[in-house]
Order: structure tokens, then C-alpha cells, then sequence
């Protein structure tokens, strides 16, 4: 069982307009023989930058997610029907990933440069590919003669 | 004429005509030169030889590789102190047999020194090879418990979160109550590792938010 995420951009619209095209939305997804597990509004703003579509130009939206489940064959049909939805500025279907568990390594990388682990890896791969350097054994630490 | 030449300089007399000539000191052309442009492509012919003077070539190489070989063996079946010392056949068989059955015994001590070699070999690989399928087994078995359990580990967490599911009869509800509240997942943190939840979030607060 695949858990999808559809992440929506709509057009600016009263609040009850709203309500019945993210009603529209999620029909369609239970048309499918789909569940819906969560539905999120992630607030109405600005756009990155403006997007022309069905004829109109837009620089604001609602954006909303959706995470549901249903069956991967009637995905492209899902993607399809929204993308002729002209409340719909941008769509997109994704695989939903499980965040695998980590450690939080911030103290890490807060220290300064050398203390850092992966600056001193860094230092210890350059100096293994540093060539032999010939030594004179006169004990000084400068060359003698003129070079 | 290289030939003539360095002859001629052996016998070191010039005729009274041949002052002009130039004495060459080696008649043979050397190792390092290569061969004349003019004869590159020179295919040397095949001896003709007839079928009589063949047969007859080979009648008489026969009959001298047959009498070189009848001579070898005459004068080595004459003259060797080895052949003549075991000229008693009797003797000669006895010393065989008797040879023959001293490398049978040790042929025999060898193959069942061997043969309980090979059977310990044996009986422990057979042991082995029973362990590695019993372990084998366990693994198999133990792989297919954890993925048993696995899969009813997810089962348990779906089953927990069907209840939050959005059903068509509470769709209206649910758009309701995401559009009133919006969510924010944005998040900044600051030099201290603090987390600065919200995508408007001034400075200001940030005293205010601690992870």
C-alpha cells in the first residue's frame, strides 16, 4: 500500500468556493476507491513566482496537502483530471517517504573548522594522496646549498 | 664475382688487366643487410624431383636407417655390461616379482592410511554440511518470524490510525477545519540551536521559542 502526498496550489477564492473545490478535489480521490488520511491547508500566500495558467495569470495561492492512498494505476487519471481543474494553478503527486530516525549532530558542526569530523577526514584523504617528499637528513630544516 | 675477387686478393697476384679492380675484404654479403630490393619478391622454384629418382631416394634410405639400427642394436646387446649381467631370465623374473610385491604392500599401507584419512574427511564435511542447513533452516525460519512481525507491525500502526482517517461523511468537516487552521511546518534555527517555528516568526520571539 503506497501512501501518496498531493501537494495543490488553488486560486485565490472566497472561503466557501474553497470549500467545495477542495471538496471536488478529495471526491475524486474516494471516486478512485481511495482513503484520504490527511488534509492540510498550509496557508494562502505568495507564489515563488507567477504562473500563467487557463488563461489567467497568478501570483498568489492556497496551497493545500493532501495525503491519501489509492490504487497506482488510477494516479495518471487523478494527475490528469486536476490538471484540467482550472481552480488548480499547480499539482503534484508524490511517493510519501518514512523520515528514517537520525541523530541531531548540530553541536557537531557548530565546533570550528579543525574540530569538525568531516573537516578531519577531509585533511586525513589529502594527506594520504600527498606525495613522498625526499628527505636530505643534513638535520636542518632548510637546504644548504644553493638550489 | 665477390668470390673471384677475394680469391684473387688470397692469392694476392693481380693480373696485369684487373688493375682497376677494387679487392673486396668479405665475399659473403653481412647478417644486417637486407635483402636486395631485386630479390624481395623472389619465389625460389621447387626441386623437381621424378617419382623414380624419389622411390629410389627412399629405397635407399630405408635400407641405411635399417642397417644403422640393426648395427646399434648388435653392438649394444654385445657390448653392454648392464644387458649381459641380467642375461638370466629366471633370475630376472624373480627379482621383478619379488619387486612388485614389495611396492604392493606399500602401495596397500599408502591407499589405507589414505582410506581413514578419507573417511574422517568425510564424516566431518557430512557434519558440516548437516550444521550449515540446520543453521540455514533457523535463519529462513527466523528471517520470516521477523517479517511476520514486521508486517504486523504496520498493520498495528494502521490499524491505530483509521480512526484519523478523513471518510466522505466527515469530508465537509475536515476542509472546514484545515481551512480554519492553517499549518505551518517552516521552521529556522538560530546559533544557540534553537528552534524558530513559523514561516512569519520575527527575531523578537525567537527568546520566547526554546527547543
Amino acid at each position: 500500500m503506497i501512501t501518496y502526498e498531493l501537494c495543490l496550489l488553488y486560486r485565490i477564492m472566497p472561503k466557501a468556493e474553497l470549500a467545495s473545490v477542495v471538496k471536488r478535489t478529495a471526491n475524486a480521490i474516494f471516486e478512485k476507491g481511495g482513503i484520504i488520511r490527511k488534509l492540510e491547508h498550509l496557508g494562502t500566500r505568495d507564489m515563488p513566482h507567477k504562473t500563467s495558467i487557463h488563461g489567467l495569470v497568478h501570483h498568489k495561492a492556497s496551497y493545500f496537502l493532501i495525503e491519501f492512498n489509492a490504487p497506482p494505476t488510477c494516479i495518471d487519471t487523478l494527475s490528469d483530471e486536476y490538471m484540467r481543474d482550472v481552480d488548480i494553478i499547480r499539482k503534484r503527486i508524490y511517493k510519501k517517504q518514512e523520515v528514517k530516525p537520525f541523530e541531531c549532530t548540530l553541536h557537531e558542526d557548530m565546533l570550528p573548522p579543525p574540530y569538525r569530523k568531516s573537516v578531519q577526514e577531509l585533511i586525513a584523504q589529502a594527506k594520504k594522496s600527498e606525495k613522498p617528499k625526499f628527505k636530505y637528513n643534513t638535520g636542518l630544516d632548510y637546504y644548504p646549498f644553493q638550489k | 664475382m665477390l668470390r673471384i675477387i677475394s680469391n684473387l686478393r688470397l692469392l694476392n697476384s693481380f693480373p696485369e688487366n684487373m688493375h682497376n679492380c677494387q679487392p673486396v675484404r668479405w665475399r659473403r654479403k653481412p647478417m644486417w643487410l637486407p635483402t636486395a630490393k631485386s630479390k624481395v619478391f623472389r619465389v625460389p622454384p621447387r626441386p623437381q624431383i621424378s617419382e623414380e629418382e624419389d622411390n629410389e631416394l627412399k629405397r635407399l634410405n630405408n635400407n641405411y636407417r635399417t642397417a644403422m639400427n640393426s648395427i646399434r642394436r648388435y653392438l649394444t646387446n654385445r657390448y653392454s655390461v648392464k644387458l649381459q649381467a641380467k642375461a638370466d631370465t629366471e633370475q630376472l623374473k624373480k627379482a621383478f616379482e619379488e619387486d612388485l610385491a614389495r611396492c604392493k604392500a606399500i602401495n596397500d599401507e599408502w591407499n589405507a592410511e589414505l582410506e581413514k584419512v578419507r573417511n574422517e574427511r568425510i564424516a566431518k564435511q557430512l557434519e558440516e554440511d548437516i550444521k550449515f542447513a540446520e543453521n540455514r533452516k533457523l535463519e529462513l525460519l527466523k528471517r520470516e518470524e521477523e517479517m511476520l512481525a514486521q508486517a504486523e507491525e504496520i498493520v498495528r500502526k494502521e490499524k491505530e490510525l483509521v480512526g484519523t482517517f478523513i471518510t466522505p461523511e466527515m469530508l465537509d468537516e475536515a476542509i472546514e477545519n484545515a481551512i480554519n487552521n492553517p499549518v505551518d511546518y517552516n521552521f529556522a534555527i538560530d546559533l544557540e540551536g534553537n528552534k524558530i517555528l513559523g514561516r512569519e516568526t520575527t527575531p523578537v520571539e525567537k527568546a520566547q521559542v526554546k527547543q
